[in-house]
């Protein structure tokens, strides 16, 4: 096609042996494009591609743990290569990628349709800018699906311990505090995770009846909460099982009261 | 004074009474055209004639003018025996069913013995040059008294029968009561010149009654009434009051004063004394319903009734005997009409019912009993009573209405409810459907003869998801289909989904909801098995429970879920709601799903259906369908 003698570098991903093995079948057909890996899991996937460096991922949507959009929020920035989705169904994740241009393709997989996401992933290869790009398309993707609340809540939630990913049970969580683009979870274990998230997606795939918000910037696990102390103004300091204090917003304050403090 | 002087006002009093009564009557029969009524004319001229050729003779007599001509008193009392003639003619006039023979001997005979007695009256007269002759006066009495008797025979049970009679007897009375008094007035005690000379009055009064069937009658009769009350009244007060006064010695100031209040009085009871004949005119003789009271009955009467026609008829009923009719009839108009249209003569009149919407309706008033006439309170009743029937029509019609729109909207909201059952039971999960083409798709690659199994299975799947019609089918029957299901499902998941299902056989002939176990075994694989990483094992079993219904549980060792999870998966309308609710339609009642959810270990779905009626386990058990395991 451009003329390179290097072939495309794909990494796949589906907990589906058959749908894997239907989708690798398909790729051998090209000539131009090379398997590096064939992952059952999201976990797998992260691995295969930080080791790999693959130049496209082809992730199925729904895995079980860690799915398609999780392996991506997994991924450090710098390493994430091109990706497209493979879903068999899914309306609300198809909008949100026709909306933010990303990449997906519809099970069963077409030969043709695959052909065009090969081509396309070359010619983005050959812009470098737009690669950068691409990953802030992905991720704002995402965000905007689990926006739509079309995901399912987390039971547990995976996270980076150095190259390791581990799930860390949401029951565990005491308290999550943005700072800037990244959430620090605190876990009982006192642990603190760090995960690329924003606030409001997060909060929107957990247990609303779980987890409350005390201000703009915090979540807290109603569980780990052993005091609530009363401030001059209406407003609550909150006190939790680690001794972390967390100073309740006004408007967060009223929630409280009316949710948590009700009699 | 002396008592003869009460007798004399008495006679005075009576006669101009009498005259007043029979001009009324006279007036009332002449105005009474077309049907010009001969007898009631020839009455009315008889009692005028007889009351002032009386007051000509004894009257003016006991004014102090001259001894009355013989033949002025031969005349009033020849006029006088004719009454009876004439009563007794009308009277069995309205007697019916009676042989025209009989008829003409008896009314010949009546006329025969007033001819006689007017015949011996004046030759008593001329020859004699007394008048009245007591001979004709006796020779009356007798005679019409035994015609009495006959009358009183031959009317038995006849209508209206009871008023003639009375008519009858009364004039006979007017004749034969003369032989109490000797005719010399201020001789006799005022009562006997009473009762003697002013029968006369009680039988215009009669008449007027018996034919009410003037027009305004009862006004008449009530004003008559009122007079006869005021002479009454004022002879009373002249009997009590005026002439002890008078003979106490000659007249004082307080005596003046007394008769000035007197007179006073008089004139300030008159009021009184009319309203009380109008309510005795009312209540006692016509026996005319109060109107108000009627108006409330016939309202309340009318709320009992549901349809038109049972209003129309309940109307009917209650206003014919008011208004003495033997019935009011009512039909069906196409236009809405005037309000009411009432005949020239009064006797019969429509009355349209005004209701909103057509059909209208008419209410038809005739054959008035004892040819009475249409008084204006009739005919304000009868509009009355027209607009009341009106408005039940109208709310009946307007509750049907509403009903029919009620019953209309459980209809579609029932046939809506069918279409959104039948809309969900062919409901085909496209996640899955894709999924397992995309299986499918690899077995051809890697291994076509499971490929053609799979590819089959899906179709039978399909065909019995897409089923229409059948709401029923056999626990078997729903069997067979989640084995066509699971077999895809282990095809795609391979080695992580394995399943168990434990249905006794007597239990597969069983007939319940189709579709009610399918989606919670597909809900265990995409919500339990597939968010496993290593995948887990589906166990459905069934059995039963009091006699009534199936217990089928439907259980994984999948991820499992925290309740508030659940909540918001039944919320957004997965399966569960639905099956609850069709299970809850077909008899289970509330609470036929039960779930229990762990995070980390499984969930177990279980759900109560209820046998249907006629329905037993335990029937032969079906050739296809077998418990397996993989």
């Amino acid at each position: 096609m451009t003329g390179t003698t290097e072939k495309l570098r794909i990494v796949i991903a589906d907990d589906e042996r058959p749908a894997r093995s239907f989708l690798a079948s398909i790729l051998r057909t090209f000539k131009d494009v090379e398997i590096v890996g064939e992952a059952a899991n999201g976990m797998e996937a992260v691995h295969l591609i930080e080791s790999r460096h693959p130049d496209l991922a082809l992730l199925d949507l729904q895995m079980p743990e860690v799915d398609g959009l999780g392996v991506v929020r997994l991924l450090k920035k710098n390493r994430t290569p091109l990706v497209a989705f493979v879903t068999a169904y899914d309306q609300y994740a198809v909008r949100a990628f026709d909306v933010n241009a990303v990449d997906y393709i519809l099970k069963p997989v077409e030969a043709g349709r695959l052909r065009q996401t090969i081509d396309r992933a070359r010619e983005r290869l050959e812009r470098e800018d737009f690669q950068v790009e691409e990953a802030e398309r992905v991720r704002a993707a995402i965000s905007d699906y689990e926006a739509a609340g079309g995901r399912p809540q987390f039971e547990r939630i995976p996270v980076r311990q150095r190259d390791a990913i581990i799930l860390v049970p949401v029951r565990q969580i005491v308290s999550v505090v943005a700072d800037g683009e990244l959430l620090h979870l605190h876990t009982s274990e006192n642990e603190t995770h760090t995960i690329s998230y924003r606030l409001r997606d997060l909060a929107a795939r957990l247990d609303p009846s779980l987890f409350v918000r005390l201000g703009r910037g915090t979540l807290v696990n109603v569980e780990m909460i052993r005091r609530i102390v009363p401030m001059p103004g209406g407003t609550f300091t909150v006190v939790l099982n680690d001794n972390q204090e967390f100073r309740v917003s006004r408007l967060q304050s009223r929630v409280l009261r009316e949710q948590l403090l009700k009699l | 004074m002396t008592t003869g002087t009460a007798a004399s006002l008495v006679n005075l009093l009576g006669f101009i009474t009498g005259v007043v009564l029979y001009v009324m009557l006279l007036w009332m029969v002449l105005n009474d055209r077309p049907a010009l009524n001969r007898l009631a004319l020839l009455t009315g001229l008889l009692g005028f004639a007889w009351n002032v050729g009386a007051f000509g003779g004894y009257g003016l007599f006991n004014l102090g003018f001259n001894e009355p001509a013989p033949l002025v008193l031969a005349g009033a009392f020849s006029a006088l025996c004719f009454l009876p003639a004439v009563v007794v003619h009308s009277a069995w006039r309205a007697v019916e069913k009676v042989r025209r023979g009989h008829s003409v001997l008896i009314i010949g005979s009546a006329y025969g013995l007033s001819g006689l007695a007017t015949i011996v009256h004046f030759y008593s007269a001329i020859a004699m040059n007394t008048a009245p002759s007591q001979l004709a006066l006796r020779g009356v009495t007798v005679g019409f008294a035994a015609l009495l008797a006959i009358l009183l025979v031959a009317t038995r049970g006849q209508q209206g029968r009871s008023r003639g009679l009375w008519v009858v007897a009364m004039s006979v009375f007017a004749v034969s009561a003369l032989h109490l008094s000797n005719h010399r007035g201020g001789e006799d005690p005022w009562w006997l010149q009473l009762a003697g000379h002013h029968a006369s009055l009680p039988l215009a009064l009669l008449i007027l009654y018996q034919n009410f069937r003037f027009a305004l009658a009862d006004i008449f009769l009530k004003r008559a009434l009122a007079l006869l009350l005021l002479a009454g009244l004022t002879f009373g007060m002249f009997v009590f009051g005026v002439t002890p006064l008078l003979a106490s010695g000659p007249l004082s100031a307080s005596s003046n004063a007394l008769l000035l209040a007197m007179w006073v009085a008089t004139a300030l009871i008159y009021p009184f004394l009319r309203r009380s004949a109008e309510w005795f005119v009312d209540k006692i003789i016509l026996k005319r319903t109060n109107y108000t009271d009627l108006a409330a009955r016939l309202s309340q009467a009318l709320d009992r009734c549901e349809t038109p026609a049972a209003i129309l008829g309940e109307a009917s009923e209650i206003l014919a005997p008011a208004m003495s009719a033997e019935s009011i009839e009512w039909s069906e108009s196409d236009e809405a009409g005037p309000d009411i249209r009432v005949q020239q003569d009064r006797r019969s009149a429509v009355a349209a019912v005004p209701t909103t919407e057509s059909p209208h309706y008419l209410l038809s008033i005739r054959d008035l009993s004892g040819g009475r006439r249409l008084l204006s309170d009739d005919i304000a009743m009868l509009e009355r009573g027209a607009l009341l029937v009106a408005r039940r029509i109208d709310a009946v019609r307007s509750m049907q209405e509403r009903y029919r729109h009620d019953v209309q909207e459980q209809e579609m909201r029932k046939l809506a409810a069918e279409a959104e059952l039948r809309a969900l039971r062919a409901q085909v999960n496209p996640h899955f459907l894709f999924n397992a083409l995309t299986t499918i798709g690899y077995l051809i690659q890697t291994a076509p003869d499971r490929a053609v199994g799979t590819l089959l299975r899906l179709s039978g799947l399909l065909r019995g998801v897409l089923k229409a019609g059948e709401e029923f089918v056999t626990i078997g029957e729903e069997l067979d289909l989640i084995e066509a299901y699971l077999d895809i499902e282990r095809a795609r998941f391979e080695d992580r989904l394995r399943v168990h299902i434990d249905v006794p056989w007597e239990l597969r002939g069983v007939r319940i909801p189709a579709l009610v176990i399918q989606p919670l075994v597909e809900n265990a694989i995409k919500h339990g098995i597939s968010a496993c990483l290593a995948g887990g094992e589906v166990r459905i079993s069934a059995r039963l429970h009091e006699t009534a219904a199936v217990l089928v549980s439907v259980i994984d060792t999948g991820v499992g879920t925290t309740d508030s999870a659940l909540e918001r998966r039944k919320a957004r309308g997965l399966g569960l709601t639905n099956i609850e609710r069709r299970l809850e339609r077909y008899g289970s009642g509330p609470g036929a799903i039960t779930i229990r959810s762990t995070p980390g270990i499984g969930t177990t779905v279980e759900i109560r259906v209820a046998l249907q009626p006629g329905e037993r386990a335990g029937g032969p058990p079906p050739a296809v369908a077998s418990a397996k395991s993989s």
